[in-house]
């Protein structure tokens, strides 16, 4: 049974507060739909929880079956259970998905995986995702399509098994059948390892086929509304205006990003 | 020792002397690879590589000297043979690469990888030239290095097409990844190109690992040393694939793997 446990969190990128007072907890086997505006810090949030170097924890805190998990480093918060399938992953030329991944279970093992249990676990994990079989020789997420990139990140929870695991949103780039065959293993993995599930999403098929056991709306670094399934079913029928009207808080507009100007141009002009 | 390579071939040629002197001539239509290893012994070495018309080669140069080295390569190319080079290097010793590449006749053409792992007290110091002596020859150089702590990483290199060598190509790119505190590279590349209708590039790039590689593998348990680790191991990667034979391939990759820091929790 694990246990995540938020508290009064308050989290800030680049001097701008986002997060402003976060309370949450998340068990074994739970899944947590956690929706909201664009900009408003459901991002934030996964990133903060995972330790992205990137935000800063200004107050509160976050254990995970009673460990500090804001004393940890990024990669002991991986070891500890947690996991983030995020929403860019990162490219890496010259490191190999086979090599990445065999390094990644390692790390959290006193003897090395044997190749051929390794190998046999990748395969699987690439037919249940039905991935292309050279994804292991391929560079991690180099010349992947995005919906590609959100598949090899349930690969990885696949073979790394983490007690709870986040999911900024993984259908973003998935096609109607993608997004069954990622459900499946998602609600597979969770059966056989009981971890729990943050889950960031928009659309509503997707949820449907987790079908979360909870769901949070996060308005302007805060969640407003808890509630289950139903929750899901109003926002997806009529937005989020009501929440601001119902709540009393006003959502935060996405910045969208500015235009770089390059005033003068550096060729001199014909006399 | 000199070494005449016939028909088709796969040596491994091991020098122990503190000096030693290589002369090697591939014969023509001749194809095979060469590995040559400078074991501990070695100080100070003199390879000179001759493929003659329409040959085919790959050479591997693994460093395993203990003194520190000082090597100097030179390779003649004539007609419509093919070179490719790999030099492999992570010892924590001093290393003098000297290298000219001659492309002498038509349709000759050499590929040179190098790969180096610079620590503290280890300098390595690169010379590098590709001459093109004539029209449709193709050099390509690629120079590889991660510099840790206190590392020193220095390479000329020049590709040079003269007066009289139209239709050829010179292309270069060098990779270096710097990690930690007090290291220090510099990295010269040249063209001299005095020819129309010829085709030129180069890449170059020195940095730290970026931040969010480091941080999205250390998402996935991997510390700081084991991800920079295998972004080590992913620079070294292309010269490593030199090596034909599959069991000698996986010994130094894992040997790589073990100097830059990837087994540090077994």
């Amino acid at each position: 049974m694990s246990a995540l446990e938020i508290r009064d969190l308050h989290v800030s990128v680049e001097g701008t507060e986002i997060l402003k007072g976060l309370d949450l907890s998340v068990n074994s086997d739970e899944r947590h739909a956690l929706m909201g505006p664009n900009g408003n810090g459901k991002s934030t949030l996964l990133a903060a929880i995972m330790g992205n170097p990137k935000y800063t924890v200004t107050q509160g805190t976050i254990t995970f079956d009673g460990k500090d998990v804001l004393s940890m480093e990024v990669d002991e918060r991986s070891k500890v259970g947690l996991f983030l399938g995020m929403q860019y992953p990162a490219e890496v030329p010259g490191v190999t998905n086979s090599d990445f991944l065999r390094t990644a279970i390692n790390a959290r093992r006193e003897q090395p995986i044997s190749l051929f249990k390794f190998i046999k676990e990748m395969d699987h994990a690439i037919d249940e995702l039905d991935m292309k079989t050279d994804l292991a020789h391929r560079f991690l997420n180099v010349g992947f399509s995005g919906g590609e990139k959100k598949r090899n990140e349930i690969v990885q929870m696949l073979l790394l098994k983490p007690q709870l695991a986040m999911l900024d949103e993984i259908d973003s780039g998935l096609d109607v059948d993608a997004l069954r065959i990622v459900s499946d293993a998602i609600m597979h993995a969770q059966e056989q390892t009981h971890c729990g599930l943050i889950v960031v999403s928009h659309y509503a098929r997707f949820l449907d086929y987790l079908k979360p056991t909870h769901a949070h709306i996060l308005v302007d670094g805060k969640i407003v509304v808890s509630g289950g399934p139903e929750l899901i079913q109003k926002v997806d029928s009529e937005g989020y205006d009501w929440v601001e009207k119902e709540y009393g808080v006003k959502a935060k507009s996405e910045e969208k990003p500015k235009p770089v100007l390059l005033e003068s141009c550096g060729a001199k002009k014909a006399a | 020792m000199n070494q005449q390579f016939s028909g088709e071939f796969k040596e491994t040629l091991k020098l122990t002397n503190t000096s030693e002197l290589l002369e090697v001539l591939v014969e023509e239509r001749s194809k095979g690879s060469l590995e040559i290893v400078l074991e501990e012994e070695v100080r100070d070495v003199k390879i000179d590589i001759t493929l003659a018309d329409y040959s085919e080669v790959k050479v591997f140069i693994q460093n395993n000297s203990a003194p520190g080295l000082n090597i100097d390569l030179h390779t003649q190319v004539k007609k419509d043979a093919r070179l490719h080079l790999g030099f492999l290097d992570l010892q924590k010793t001093p290393t003098t690469l000297k290298y000219l590449g001659e492309l002498e006749e038509n349709g000759a053409y050499t590929e040179l990888y190098t790969g180096q792992l610079c620590l503290e007290d280890a300098p390595k110091n690169n010379d590098i030239k590709m001459l093109h002596k004539t029209s449709y020859t193709y050099g390509n150089m690629h120079n590889f290095a991660v510099v840790f702590d206190k590392g020193y990483y220095k390479t000329v290199c020049d590709g040079t097409i003269g007066k009289g060598c139209p239709n050829s190509e010179s292309h270069q790119e060098t990779r270096v990844l710097t990690m930690g505190q007090g290291h220090k590279a510099e990295v010269i590349p040249i063209l001299y190109i005095d020819e129309n209708d010829v085709k030129a590039s180069h890449a170059l790039s020195i940095g730290q690992p970026d931040e969010q590689q480091l941080y999205y593998m250390c998402s996935r348990g991997l510390s700081i040393r084991q991800a920079i680790g295998l972004l080590s191991v992913g620079y070294f990667m292309p010269v490593i694939e030199f090596i034909n034979d599959e069991e000698t391939r996986h010994s130094l990759q894992e040997e790589m793997e073990r100097r830059v820091g990837l087994y540090e929790n077994h």
